[in-house]
């Protein structure tokens, strides 16, 4: 028994003599793997890039913007896989306002946010966040069918490895927003 | 053995840094960002798995085993599946025990880790800890397990000394439809698994499940044949209802019978003072769970959760029942947008009966123990997204040692959305178990030298002066996630136990008996790092690797015995996830635990276990949109291979290698 672990553990220590053999050899497939991914980006990336774009196509009431009208304030509520990706575009800008972006650890302050993207988020709760500031002018986005039932606006939702928009208007104009129809076309128009 | 795998870490850390600068360069060359929406929509998306991404927030040693990972293993019970944990001790006794532990003090009858399943402990009062036998759940159905390291107590309370673990099952919405699984090998002597989930009404699902195995013998250490071969039949239900926009009430139940066989070595009065006894014991249980909860708002909700738990065990060695009572309530809101605060209430009430034995006798056999705990806990955000402070306590009223209070404080800190820092402070206690104070337990049989030449009964005794085991641990802890495609996760800790058990000699009876009493002389400390670490290496390769350091001191003084098992120094786990072509998934396991020792009672004394390296393997095929077939190996590397003695009488027994075959449907 003894010298049967033994004799394994040897195996094993010369299997891993030739661990920077293997690691050369992983890092080339590292490299071909890189040159593949071209033409895919990551989820969260394209999510953040289209919130963006709905920033940008978006019109607020003027009571939207209260203390600062030189930003647009996007906040998020999710975890840092998200905070990560929503880092591409803080600072951006939109004519002459700048892309600010808050991502919320917790439910709070919610007023400050012109547009906020939920992920994660257990249903019940959504219902009860949504109520909450349906009145308010803030573009909800979420990801999935769920988040439209609890009268979310926009969900950006994955499709055949393709993210796909679809938005409810009805709860888009209760919040007093105007999404430019440019964007519309790109959208299902849904309802809860 | 362990640098070189330290060595291995560093590298796969040191590529997937180098995957990291070049793959910023690269979304900067082609900024996201100036894309338009119709060019967005139509790019591929690429998921990675969120497990090499996402950093918990939990500023305690957590670690999850998701429902995925369960099923890549090719694992057939809750204990192999917590061996993928860094920090959990598991080491199977025979083919129907284990003993499972985190940070030290392993054992059959290990007494420091809080298990549950869906809300509900199944830790058993008679000795504070688990019959991991009595615990099954269908594993396909498994949401996830969550395993925490170190001191849980101020939201768990007593006994969740060294870690908690949490078995959480799917929601019945997440589990429509039917899923059939069948197979066998050579251990896996035949098992089948039948689950049926429908919509009920609008708002209303409901799940069945009924599932059964049967499992062969394993080895016996001397070479001998040993009788641990078991059955199992279980079935359950669960039903989830949104009976409202802010009202959820889920009701759960499962019913289950093992029968199952096991080989001792019994004290025995005629020379050689041990005798071969083997058992058919039986096993068998029920339970119903009842959770509702209701949103207050986005910020506030309550939970009440009552459970009864019924299970009853009839072996050679002792016969018990026990059914517990157990009532939650649990309340939490936003004080201030900077602070949440949540407070709970509990009753648990245990009535149990013993038949005794020779062996095991309990005195009085029947004794109804109840639990009133409290806990509050304020969590407070110092610094916006960035640094919170979390302090709570728990205090309970059990009826062994009176109050108990279990405070923590606990402080997390973000630096950057890559990474978390999070350091804390929390006390523990284990409070006695209904062995501790009422047991009688034959240890031995004794010879003088000659010319006494006498043979003496050597019992441990229970002692209703017993206190409760103490613990002051603390712990810090850095995770950070490296370009979306890979994160590390690391702990140290340190553990300052005190009035840890101990049996002192009392005096020789009249009788002949040499009776030992539980005490609490024993202190101790121990200290150590577990680190775990995904790579997501190709979109088709992942590994996930662990590596846990332990080490531990205990004092004692000449009179009384402190005899703790040994937990292997060094621990590693590594497992290759690969997908090489589309529908197929290829698995390797490979573990390694360095040389450990395990208690006995019989010889007072620490059997010591060799080190051991082990592989499994798992090929899975998706040959039909509704049918995967796959085949497990299981400790290949060996054809045997020792992992525990247990401390009192079962035969000490080897694990064998072991392979099965299995096809899974859905429909």
């Amino acid at each position: 028994m003894l010298n049967h672990t033994i004799s394994t553990v040897n195996t094993l220590f010369s299997a891993i003599k030739i661990a920077p053999v293997l690691m050369i050899f992983l890092l080339m497939e590292c490299g071909s793997f890189r040159t593949a991914l071209a033409d895919t980006l990551e989820e969260y990336t394209v999510k953040a890039a289209l919130s963006l774009n709905f920033a940008r196509f978006t019109e607020w009431p003027p009571d939207g913007f209260t203390a600062n009208s030189s930003v647009i304030t996007m906040c998020t509520l999710g975890d840092n896989v998200i905070h990560d990706a929503f880092s591409g575009v803080e600072k951006k800008t939109i004519g002459k306002k700048t892309i600010t972006v808050i991502n919320l650890t917790r439910i709070r302050d919610l007023n400050q946010c012109q547009l906020l993207f939920v992920s994660g988020m257990e249903k019940n709760k959504t219902i009860q966040l949504i109520d909450e500031i349906k009145m308010s002018p803030i573009l909800t986005i979420g990801e999935d069918d769920d988040f439209i039932k609890s009268g979310g606006m926009v969900i950006l939702k994955i499709v055949d490895g393709k993210v796909s928009m679809q938005i409810n208007l009805d709860a888009v104009k209760k919040a007093r927003l105007q999404i430019n129809s440019r964007v519309l076309k790109l959208a299902k128009i849904v309802s809860p | 053995m362990v640098m070189k795998s330290f060595q291995l870490f560093l590298l796969f850390s040191l590529c997937s840094m180098s995957w990291a600068q070049t793959e910023s360069a690269e979304v900067n060359n082609k900024d996201v960002t100036e894309l338009d929406m119709a060019e967005l929509l139509k790019v591929k998306v690429t998921s990675v798995s969120k497990k090499t991404q996402a950093l918990s927030d939990a500023p305690s040693a957590i670690f999850v085993i998701s429902n995925e990972d369960i099923k890549r293993t090719g694992v057939t019970s809750v204990p192999e599946a917590l061996r993928m944990a860094p920090g959990i001790d598991v080491a199977r006794i025979n083919a129907n025990r284990w003993a499972i532990t985190a940070r030290g003090f392993n054992g059959g009858f290990a007494n420091k880790l809080l298990v549950l399943i869906d809300g509900r402990s199944v830790y058993t009062p008679s000795f504070s800890g688990v019959y991991w036998d009595a615990q099954d759940v269908m594993l396909e159905d498994v949401d996830r397990i969550e395993v925490i390291r170190g001191p849980g107590a101020t939201l768990w309370g007593a006994n969740a000394v060294n870690g908690v673990i949490n078995i959480i099952t799917k929601t019945s919405e997440s589990t429509q439809g039917g899923l059939l699984t069948a197979g066998g090998g050579n251990l896996e002597r035949g098992f089948g698994a039948l689950r049926y989930g429908k919509k009920l009404t609008e708002d209303t699902y409901g799940r069945v499940y009924a599932k059964g195995f049967t499992r062969s013998d394993f080895n016996a250490l001397d070479g001998g044949h040993t009788e641990d071969n078991w059955s199992r039949q279980q079935g359950g239900f669960r039903v989830d209802s949104r009976l409202s926009d802010q009202d959820e009430l889920t009701f759960q139940g499962d019913l289950y019978q093992n029968q199952l066989n096991q080989s001792f070595l019994l004290p025995d009065f005629a020379p050689p003072f041990l005798n071969r006894a083997d058992d058919n014991a039986s096993v068998a249980g029920w339970n119903l769970t009842s959770r509702y909860k209701h949103i207050l708002s986005s910020t506030s909700e309550y939970s009440l959760q009552f459970y009864y738990d019924h299970t009853e065990r009839k072996e050679f060695t002792i016969g018990q029942a026990l059914d517990i009572l157990d009532i939650d309530f649990q309340n939490n809101f936003q004080i201030t947008p900077h602070q949440n605060f949540i407070w709970g209430l509990g009753y648990r009430a245990n009535f149990d009966s013993f038949n005794s034995t020779p062996f095991f006798q309990f005195d009085p056999s029947k004794r109804n123990v109840q639990l009133f705990s409290s806990f509050l806990q304020n969590e407070i955000m110092l610094i916006d997204d960035k640094l919170w402070l979390t302090i709570g306590s728990k205090f309970e009223h059990n009826d062994y040692t009176g109050f108990e209070g279990q405070p923590s404080a606990k402080l997390m800190w973000a630096p950057s959305s890559k990474q978390r820092v999070w350091a804390s402070v929390s006390r523990a206690v284990r409070t006695p178990s209904r062995g501790e104070n009422d047991i009688r337990l034959l240890e031995g049989i004794f010879t003088l030298p000659p010319p006494n030449n006498l043979t003496l009964p050597f019992t441990l005794n229970g002692n209703r002066q017993y206190n409760a085991e103490e613990l002051l641990s603390f712990e810090l802890g850095y995770r950070f996630t490296l370009a979306n495609r890979a994160s590390l996760d690391m702990t140290a800790f340190y553990s300052d136990y005190n009035n840890l058990r101990t049996s002192s000699p009392g005096t020789l009876q009249t009788a002949g008996n040499l009776p030992f009493f539980f005490t609490n002389e024993g202190r101790g400390k121990s200290y150590g790092f577990e680190t775990s670490m995904v790579w997501q290496m190709t979109d088709w390769w992942r590994w996930d690797g662990t590596y846990s350091f332990f080490n531990a001191e205990f004092s004692q003084d000449a009179l009384t015995q402190v005899i703790n098992s040994i937990s292997p120094k060094h621990k590693v786990s590594l497992r290759a996830l690969l997908t090489p072509i589309d529908k197929v998934n290829l698995d390797f396991w490979f573990r390694y635990n360095s040389k450990a020792g395990a208690a006995s009672a019989r010889t007072l004394d620490v059997v010591p276990i060799n080190e051991y390296v082990t592989l499994d393997a798992r090929i899975g095929c998706q040959i039909h949109p509704a049918v995967e077939l796959s085949v497990t190996g299981q400790n290949l590397l060996d054809s045997r291979h020792l992992e525990f003695i247990e401390e009192t009488y079962i035969l000490p027994t080897e694990i064998p290698r072991g392979v099965y075959g299995k096809i899974k449907f859905e429909f």
